[in-house]
């Protein structure tokens, strides 16, 4: 095995290694997304609802997926509404106790947030897209758009 | 004043919740002297912990309005003891209330627990100091060990749970 590793600077176990370490940077691919919003040495400037929808319209493949993604942001908040006001209204029938109120009414917030994400998840068929794709081809058109008015 | 009666002597029930024996003349009780009477009370003295519930008891079985359904109940159990007012406590202590005291009667027709509004409750409870417990235990393997566990567990716990749902929120309410 020594022997193997000594003839070629690339033997059986390094190309084993290194085929890895590849499997293992594939599958937290997902971390790169930060790169684009924590990793800069500047951050880049904050977008508007305006920007979005400017990029929504320009973009024919992302952008619908973009739109159906915002879209989900009303579920989420009509069903945190929902799951608080339940939630709550339970606590207060059978307790007087306020911050068993709070706790109540905040974890019906976060149970009907969820619940509604799922709704919409499954309504729009956001299963079947790549959220983080949308999300980075935004960035990437953002930043072109921002540093490139810099550059120019 | 609520006063207690142990054995054959009697006893004031003072809001620290120990016991003090009542400095009565020898004549007005039925019998003792007041080297027994010191023995009684270290025999039933009432700790500061067991005082919250048996002051709510006490309290709980003082009201006047309740008295006379009480008396009637417990004297079914215990043949009269020639006093209408003399209740019997499970340990052999037995009272008679002196003053019924007028914040009990708003707590209504309860049992043991007497619940105490808040006011009440910090006006008697809150000032009396404990001993040290956590100061003076010398930090040991086992139990250093045992409450890292319970830290690291529960940090473990809401980290799995709550991950993943903050990846959700982020991912579809970022832009």
């Amino acid at each position: 095995m020594a022997e193997g590793s000594d003839s070629s600077s690339m033997g059986f176990l390094g190309r084993h290694y290194k085929e890895v370490k590849e499997h293992w940077k594939s599958n937290f691919a997902f971390l790169d997304y930060y790169k684009k919003t924590f990793g800069r040495t500047e951050p880049l400037p904050k977008w508007t609802d305006a920007d979005v929808e400017e990029f929504i319209a320009s973009d024919p493949f992302y952008g619908p997926q973009l739109n159906a993604i915002r879209e989900s942001r009303k579920y989420a908040i009509f069903g945190a509404l929902l799951g608080a006001a339940h939630l709550g209204g339970v606590s207060l029938r059978y307790s007087k106790s306020p911050h068993g109120f709070v706790l109540a009414t905040g974890f019906g917030a976060l149970c009907g947030g969820v619940l509604g994400l799922e709704v919409a998840e499954h309504w729009k068929q956001l299963y079947k897209i790549d959220k983080q794709a949308a999300n980075l081809r935004f960035l990437y058109w953002w930043e072109d758009k921002t540093l490139g008015n810099q550059r120019n | 004043m609520i006063l207690i009666r142990l054995g054959d002597g009697l006893a004031e029930l003072d809001p620290s919740g120990s016991i003090d024996l009542v400095n009565l003349q020898n004549d007005a009780l039925p019998g003792g002297s007041s080297v027994e009477k010191m023995d009684k009370n270290s025999r039933f003295a009432v700790h500061a912990d067991a005082s919250f519930a048996l002051r709510g008891f006490l309290s709980g079985t003082s009201v006047c309005s309740r008295m006379d359904g009480v008396c009637q109940k417990l004297q079914s159990l215990e043949p009269l003891r020639g006093c209408r007012t003399v209740m019997k406590l499970p340990y052999g202590c037995s009272f008679l209330p002196e003053n019924s005291q007028p914040m009990s009667s708003i707590h209504g027709s309860r049992g043991i627990h007497v619940t105490r509004t808040l006011s009440e409750s910090t006006r008697v409870v809150s000032n009396r100091p404990l001993s040290p417990h956590l100061p003076v235990k010398k930090p040991q393997l086992s139990a250093t060990f045992s409450i890292s566990h319970r830290i690291f567990g529960a940090s473990l716990a809401s980290a799995i749970l709550l991950i993943p749902i903050a990846w959700q929120f982020s991912l579809l309410l970022d832009i």
